[in-house]
């Protein structure tokens, strides 16, 4: 074995036995160190930048992270540009209040039934979609990945008893159950997020899972086992790193899910009076039965749904092809 | 295949009995007092007890659980708090409501997405969509912009309930077979086949896509036939992995329905679920949410049936 | 048993009669064909300049190692190539070009005109498809024929390749091997092509069966009288059907003649090396000899001969020109510079040593 440098060796065995004085074959530890060299990632984060990569290339990926940059952009700079807080009623300049006035030069995005500037809501519910998006992407990651990792990782009977429980849950449907839940425990905006993160780590969890048994497969798994590497550092140095791109996609289709999910309650009337995210925005037109009228106030919170959900959901397609090598190109 | 059917129906009826002592659980343990409804401030006790009584709210947990459950099995669903009626009474008709535009919204959906999918999925270009942005909605948007441009701007159809104002017929054939009715239902069907399609097309879509490269198609087409037939088996050879996928999303079209009867003020379980909830009346939002959940299991051990049915491989396992 | 088979036997030969009175005989002339595909390292030259006829009732075995070409020829016949593949030269059936057919001429020209029995049966099958339904459709596909009529049809085929007819409404993981290619070639057959190619279509199969197969094929160019090519890397199989020959390598053909010449006095060293590699029951125990190597890149292919890297006797000459078919008998041509040489060749081939040198030289030593 020209390949390592006995150098490297020495300091490979010597990380491995720290962790286990297990008794193996010496003669065979070059043949598991080459193994084991050719298999692993070289950082971490390797496989994700990588993927990363790939992602650029897709040109609707780029649209989509272009949409969601703006609006980004949009929801942080907003209140500098567009002084007018969301919730203060408007007055014409005889006095009396402007409810829905039509998109003006002074308030390019009218105002609603109660007097308020529609373009400000528009740019705290974005905000809000942010917030609700991405921490619920983080909190289903972490549970999703962590239950996925222990479930594939130990398999037997504790991958057994976590399926079970997320068969079963998978068969609760969603909007009811959070409707449900969020009327029992009240309309607030933490009680949303955790309904939200409690419904999807279901589906996470099975994903994660999933890539976890496919990477368990590989031999310079086996080759690290064969090593002396214990349980928490194959999981987590070996194994961890080539299944965060899976993880990273679900966390990304469940930003879209969760902002859907935050909508269809706020909509419904379940959602925080007090903040005016899209859903709420569509809640109090349709309540006020502005919708067929008021164009005006219906339009910036649907077409910022639809633009923000479509963006994630260019984003994780692309991901999905390029990491699916069946779907590439067969011509005719 | 019988054994493979019995477990499924086990499993399923395994499913209900958690989801419907999950609903016992998360109402017994609600912060606020379920009984708000009935009580007014000022009643002596008791008065209220009594009322308690007669709602099955008393006694200790483990006993109002298999009252729960002795009821439900013989489809007492308890008496609303709101409507002070029983439950089944206000559900019963809600359900057909429901499946009226359930049904005919998800198989044009399906139809509709699958046919499309596999159109896109085979064509030159490697089936780049753009334009399905659209339709990545959420329902209640779909809805809205639907009621906003069919019912608003160009008053084409009614948006609102099951029928016109005013009229009150009675009875099966003049309630839902004529004329009024059909007009009413055709934007609720539409939304609900609009919000399934995306579902469908992508399935198809990748399904297709996949099966471009198999051998088999090489030895259709060199048969000789059109060049749609070839495409219709690739279609064909898709729909598996297509339907595998498919069914279990049902719950998230359950919620897609749900929310077009909220916007088009479609008399179904979904719209009566969300009042049901804000008015705190317990007992008609348990039942609703256990009528939504039967009908999606009953649907996922549909799918199963048809699935074996489309493979001819996995019956043989 | 014998019972049995006389039964079958009269309606199956009148069947066989039958198709032999509806089989035009297909000629087949490919000229200068070439079929590279596009990869983003450049074109793989698959098929590099092949020409060769098949006459009427004419049986064409097409000999080579795999990665040679073979199959795409065979697809390049058919149109059968990916739509970014470079295809050129002419492909001439009964004197029309194939190459150059609008799609309808070539929807109907396919199965009617010339048919296909593939390699592996369990991939060309649709697996979702009763097999029955599958032969229908291409009944179907060429004419105004009720379900019926082309079911009936399907019957008939399926007792020509001695299959219960009930096996038709099967589906095809349920065919062992064998029968799955026999469902192949009833399907080949069931329009009466002239021209049939069977390509490599023994290869997945346990030797008893592939021989069943092969004399089946054989029976049926015999009865029927259609024109057949037939595809293998296996040269003993040609040695048993086939009457003429043509050797494949690296996308080309090297030698090309009567089966007897090719495979008993062959002029190109490729071909000596290739009889070396299959062993003979008959003849005296000797080691196998396999020709050292790997074929050459088709992307960048070599400036001179393509064998010229693995040949014993290659030349300086062999490395720079390219050589061109020559005629080394009546209807025997090889392309190699030494053709005059060929029989002192053919003995030194016949030595271990010969090529054991080719090894060392190669570098596999």
């Amino acid at each position: 074995m020209t390949l390592l440098k006995k150098s490297k060796i020495r300091r490979a065995s010597a990380v491995y036995s720290e962790d286990r004085a297990a008794a193996f074959d010496p003669s065979r530890v070059q043949e598991a160190m080459a193994i084991w060299a050719a298999g692993r990632s070289r950082s971490v984060f390797a496989p994700l930048i990588e993927t990363f990569g790939l992602l650029v290339k897709d040109r609707m990926a780029v649209v989509g992270m272009a949409i969601i940059a703006t609006l980004a952009v949009v929801g942080i700079l907003g209140p500098l540009i567009v002084p007018l807080p969301p919730f203060q009623a408007l007055k014409a300049p005889d006095g009396t209040m402007l409810r829905l006035a039509e998109p003006s030069a002074a308030h390019p995005f009218g105002t609603d039934y109660f007097a308020h500037s529609v373009l400000s809501q528009f740019i705290l519910g974005i905000r809000i979609a942010f917030l609700v998006g991405l921490s619920a992407a983080v909190a289903v990651g972490l549970i999703s990945t962590v239950l996925g990792l222990v479930s594939g990782y130990f398999g037997g009977y504790l991958d057994d008893a976590i399926m079970r429980i997320v068969d079963i849950a998978l068969s609760i449907p969603t909007l009811p159950f959070a409707i449900i839940m969020v009327a029992v425990l009240g309309p607030s905006l933490e009680n949303v997020l955790f309904v939200i993160v409690l419904l999807y780590w279901r589906n996470g969890a099975r994903i994660v899972r999933s890539a976890v048994l496919t990477q368990k497969e590989r031999p310079f798994i086996a080759a690290a086992r064969a090593l002396g590497a214990s349980h928490w550092r194959i999981m987590t140095y070996h194994i961890l790193p080539n299944v965060l791109p899976v993880a990273f996609l679900w966390m990304t289709m469940s930003i879209a899910f969760a902002v859907l999910t935050e909508a269809s309650l706020s909509f419904i009337g379940l959602g925080d009076p007090s903040m005016a995210s899209w859903g709420q925005m569509l809640n109090l037109a349709f309540q006020t039965a502005s919708i067929r009228s008021a164009w005006w106030w219906v339009l910036p919170p649907s077409l910022g749904l639809i633009l923000l959900i479509s963006s994630i959901y260019f984003i994780g397609r692309a991901f999905e092809e390029k990491t699916n090598p069946r779907l590439r190109q067969r011509a005719a | 295949m019988r054994v493979y059917l019995a477990r499924r129906i086990i499993q399923s009826i395994i499913v209900v009995f958690v989801m419907v002592t999950l609903m016992f659980v998360i109402f017994r343990i609600i912060p606020s007092d379920p009984t708000a409804m009935l009580v007014e401030r000022g009643m002596p006790e008791e008065t209220r007890q009594r009322l308690l009584e007669q709602w099955g709210l008393t006694g200790p947990l483990y006993v109002q659980y298999v009252r729960y459950l002795t009821n439900l099995f013989q489809g007492d669903f308890g008496l609303s708090f709101f409507y002070s009626k029983p439950v089944w009474e206000i559900l019963a008709p809600k359900v057909l409501n429901t499946l009226w535009i359930a049904i005919p919204g998800l198989l044009l959906g399906a139809t509709f997405g699958s046919v499309l999918g596999m159109f896109v999925g085979w064509s030159r270009r490697g089936g780049a969509i753009d334009g399905l942005g659209i339709l990545l909605a959420p329902p209640f948007v779909t809805g809205i912009l639907a009621l906003m441009v069919f019912s608003g701007f160009f008053d084409l159809l009614p948006g609102f309930g099951m029928r016109t104002p005013g009229a009150n017929p009675s009875g099966f054939a003049a309630t839902y077979l004529n004329g009024d009715f059909l007009q009413h239902l055709i934007l609720p069907v539409a939304v609900v086949a609009l919000t399934f399609i995306p579902e469908n097309l992508l399935l198809m879509r990748t399904g297709v896509l996949e099966a471009r490269g198999e051998d088999y198609l090489e030895m259709v087409r060199a048969k000789g036939v059109s060049e749609f037939r070839v495409m219709w088996h690739a279609g064909r050879n898709s729909l598996l992995p297509v339907i595998t996928w498919l069914f279990p999303s049902l719950a998230e079209t359950v919620a897609g329905i749900v929310l077009v009867e909220v916007v088009f003020s479609w008399p179904g379980v979904g719209r009566e679920l969300v009042f049901s909830v804000t008015r705190q009346d317990m007992p008609i939002a348990q039942a609703g949410f256990f009528l939504l959940a039967v009908m999606i299991v009953a649907s996922n051990l549909l799918a199963d049936l048809v699935y074996s049915y489309l493979d001819p491989r996995v019956v043989y396992k | 048993m014998t019972q049995q088979a006389a039964r079958p036997t009269t309606r199956k030969s009148r069947l066989i009669e039958h198709l032999r009175q509806q089989t035009r005989p297909g000629e087949l002339s490919v000229d200068r064909l070439r079929a590279y595909y596009a990869t983003r390292s450049g074109y793989v030259r698959a098929v590099d300049d092949v020409s060769f006829e098949v006459r009427p009732g004419d049986y064409l075995g097409m000999v080579g190692e795999s990665g040679c070409g073979k199959t795409t020829l065979v697809k390049a016949i058919f149109r059968l190539l990916p739509e970014d593949a470079f295809v050129d030269g002419e492909v001439r059936l009964d004197g029309r070009n194939v190459l150059a057919m609008k799609s309808n001429e070539l929807r109907q020209i396919r199965w009617t005109r010339m048919s296909l029995i593939t390699q592996s049966a369990m991939n060309s099958l649709d697996p979702v498809y009763r097999v029955g339904d599958q032969i229908v459709e291409a009944i179907r596909a060429h004419g105004d024929v009720s379900y019926d009529d082309a079911w009936q049809r399907a019957v008939e085929m399926f007792d020509l390749v001695e299959l219960a007819p009930d096996r038709l409404r099967n589906y095809p993981h349920q065919f062992s091997g064998g029968m799955r290619q026999r469902a192949i070639i009833a399907l080949a057959l069931v329009l009466q092509p002239g021209l049939i190619i069977a390509d490599e279509p023994t290869t997945a199969l346990d030797v008893i069966t592939q021989d069943q197969i092969l004399g089946r094929i054989r029976r049926i160019h015999e009865a029927v009288g259609a024109s057949m090519i037939l595809v293998t890397h296996d040269i003993s199989v040609i040695a048993e059907t086939c009457n003429d020959t043509a050797v494949m390598y690296a996308g080309k053909i090297v030698e090309y003649g009567p089966t007897i010449g090719v495979l008993q006095e062959p002029c190109h060293p490729y071909t000596m090396g290739l009889k070396n590699a299959f062993p003979n029951i008959k003849g005296a125990i000797n080691k196998l000899i396999a020709i050292p190597g790997s074929p050459p890149s088709l992307i960048d292919p070599p400036r001179g001969c393509c064998f010229a890297e693995r040949c014993p006797f290659a030349s300086d000459r062999c490395r720079d020109l390219k050589p061109s078919l020559r005629h080394v008998g009546t209807d025997h041509s090889a392309a190699c510079h030494y053709t005059d040489q060929a029989a002192s060749l053919r003995e030194r081939a016949k030595e271990k040593s010969t090529w054991d040198e080719v090894a060392v030289r190669i570098g596999l030593g």
